[in-house]
C-alpha cells in the first residue's frame, strides 16, 4: 500500500514511489493512505484520553482524602466523582480496537475481489438479493447481466448453487454473477444473537428486531423503518457505532460494489428484508453521513 | 461524537450536578452521593448506548461493581431502618 513518501506495493510488495498511481512491477492500482485512511479525528482521542483520565482521578484522590481528614462530605463527593470518572475514562477503551480494525481490514480485500470482478465483467445492473429461509442463512445476491424477465426475478434455488456464473433462462443475456452478500455474516451474527430466523418475522416488527439485533452485536441502532406502498420502496435509517471506516473506505475504493450490491452494513440490512419479506429486494441507494454516523439505504421489494 | 466520549460527558454533567445540587441541602451522608453515582451511571450508559461489542464488555466489569455499590448502600440503609424499628 502506498502512502506518502516511498512505500510498496499492496498486492507484490515491490518499493513504489509516491507520486505513482500503479505499480511498475505488478501493474495493480496503488490505495493511498491519504486518499481513504482519513480516520474522523474525535473530540476526545484514545491519546488524549489517558492525560484527561489520569488527572481527574489523581486530582479526585488528593481531594476525596483531604476531605474525608477535614469531615467535608460535599467535597468528598466531589474528589469521589473526580476519581470514579478519571477511572473510567482510563479503563473503557476506545470504540476503534485493534482487533476490530485488522478484522475490518481483512474484509477489505475481499470486497475488492468482487469490485474487480464487477468491473472486469462490466456489470450494470445492480443485485438482486434472493429470499431464504433459515436461522443464519444470508440471502445471495444475483447480478445480471442485463435485466430481462427472467433476470428480474432468479429462481430461488439459485440460493443453494455453489456457482459463480449462472444463467437463469435460455437467452444468453439471462445470465449474471451469483455471489455472497457482503452483509451474510452481519446477518447471520444477527440472528444468532437474538436466536431467530428473521424469515418468521414480518414486516411490521422487523425495525424492532433488527434495531435490538444490531444493538446486540454492537454495529447500530435503527433509527427508522418505512415503506412507500405505491413504489415498493422501503427506506431504513440507521446510526452505526463501529465498521464507519470500512464503510467509508468501500465507498471510495469498491464505488461498483458500493453502489450495485452495497456494503457490508447496507447488504445486511437488504438481505435481512429479503428475509422478513419473503421477496427479491434491489438496493436503489445509500447514502452515508460521516459527521452524525448515519446510513440511509432506499430498497426495492420486486413483486 | 463517539458514543464513548457521549457517556463520559454525559456522566460527568449527571455526577458534577448532583455534588452540586445535594452540597446545597445541609447533612446529607456520602452514600446518597454514591448511589446517585451508580444510579448515573446506568443512565448515562442507556443514553449513550449502543456500545461496540469490546467496549462493552469492559463496561460489564463497571456495571457489575456499579450495581454491588448501590446494592451494599441499599441493604445498609434498609438493615437501618429495620433496627431502628426494632428498637
Amino acid at each position: 500500500m502506498a502512502g506518502r513518501g516511498q512505500g510498496s506495493c499492496w498486492v507484490c510488495n515491490a518499493d513504489v514511489d509516491a507520486e505513482d498511481n500503479y505499480c511498475s512491477n505488478c501493474g495493480a492500482q496503488l490505495l493511498r493512505m491519504d486518499a481513504g485512511f482519513q480516520i474522523l479525528r474525535a473530540p476526545l482521542r484514545a491519546d488524549t484520553r489517558t492525560p484527561i483520565g489520569l488527572f481527574l482521578a489523581i486530582v479526585g484522590a488528593i481531594v476525596g482524602t483531604l476531605s474525608y481528614f477535614m469531615a467535608i462530605v460535599p467535597m468528598l463527593a466531589l474528589g469521589l466523582a473526580s476519581l470514579l470518572i478519571g477511572l473510567m475514562v482510563l479503563y473503557l477503551p476506545s470504540s476503534d480496537s485493534v482487533v476490530a480494525r485488522i478484522a475490518a481490514e481483512s474484509s477489505l480485500s475481499s470486497l475488492c475481489n468482487i469490485e474487480r470482478l464487477l468491473e472486469d465483467l462490466d456489470l450494470d445492473e445492480r443485485g438482486i438479493y434472493i429470499p431464504v429461509s433459515g436461522p443464519g442463512v444470508a440471502p445471495l445476491v444475483f447480478v445480471p447481466l442485463a435485466l430481462t424477465s427472467s433476470t428480474k426475478k432468479p429462481p430461488l434455488g439459485l440460493n443453494a448453487s455453489r456457482r459463480i456464473f449462472v444463467s437463469v433462462g435460455k437467452n444468453p443475456e439471462d445470465r449474471g454473477v451469483l455471489l455472497d452478500s457482503p452483509g451474510a455474516g452481519i446477518l447471520s451474527s444477527l440472528e444468532r444473537s437474538l436466536g431467530l430466523d428473521l424469515s418468521r418475522v414480518g414486516l411490521a416488527d422487523l425495525q424492532g428486531i433488527l434495531d435490538s439485533g444490531l444493538r446486540s452485536i454492537g454495529i447500530g441502532k435503527i433509527t427508522s423503518v418505512r415503506q412507500e406502498d405505491t413504489k415498493n420502496e422501503v427506506r431504513i435509517e440507521m446510526q452505526l457505532t463501529a465498521l464507519i471506516d470500512l464503510d467509508t473506505r468501500l465507498r471510495d475504493w469498491a464505488p461498483r460494489l458500493s453502489q450495485y450490491i452495497g456494503t457490508p452494513v447496507v447488504s445486511a440490512l437488504a438481505g435481512a428484508l429479503s428475509k422478513a419479506s419473503a421477496k427479491y429486494v434491489k438496493l436503489r441507494g445509500a447514502a452515508l453521513d460521516r459527521a452524525n454516523r448515519k446510513v440511509s439505504v432506499s430498497l426495492q421489494l420486486i413483486d | 461524537m463517539s458514543n464513548t466520549n457521549l457517556f463520559f460527558i454525559s456522566y460527568s454533567v449527571l455526577a458534577f450536578s448532583t455534588v452540586f445540587a445535594l452540597s446545597l441541602f445541609p447533612n446529607v451522608d456520602i452514600d446518597v452521593y454514591l448511589a446517585l453515582f451508580a444510579i448515573e451511571f446506568f443512565i448515562a450508559s442507556g443514553l449513550a448506548s449502543p456500545f461496540s461489542l469490546f467496549e462493552r464488555r469492559k463496561r460489564i466489569v463497571v456495571e457489575v461493581i456499579m450495581l454491588a455499590v448501590f446494592a451494599a448502600i441499599l441493604i445498609q440503609r434498609i438493615a437501618q431502618i429495620l433496627l431502628e424499628a426494632r428498637l
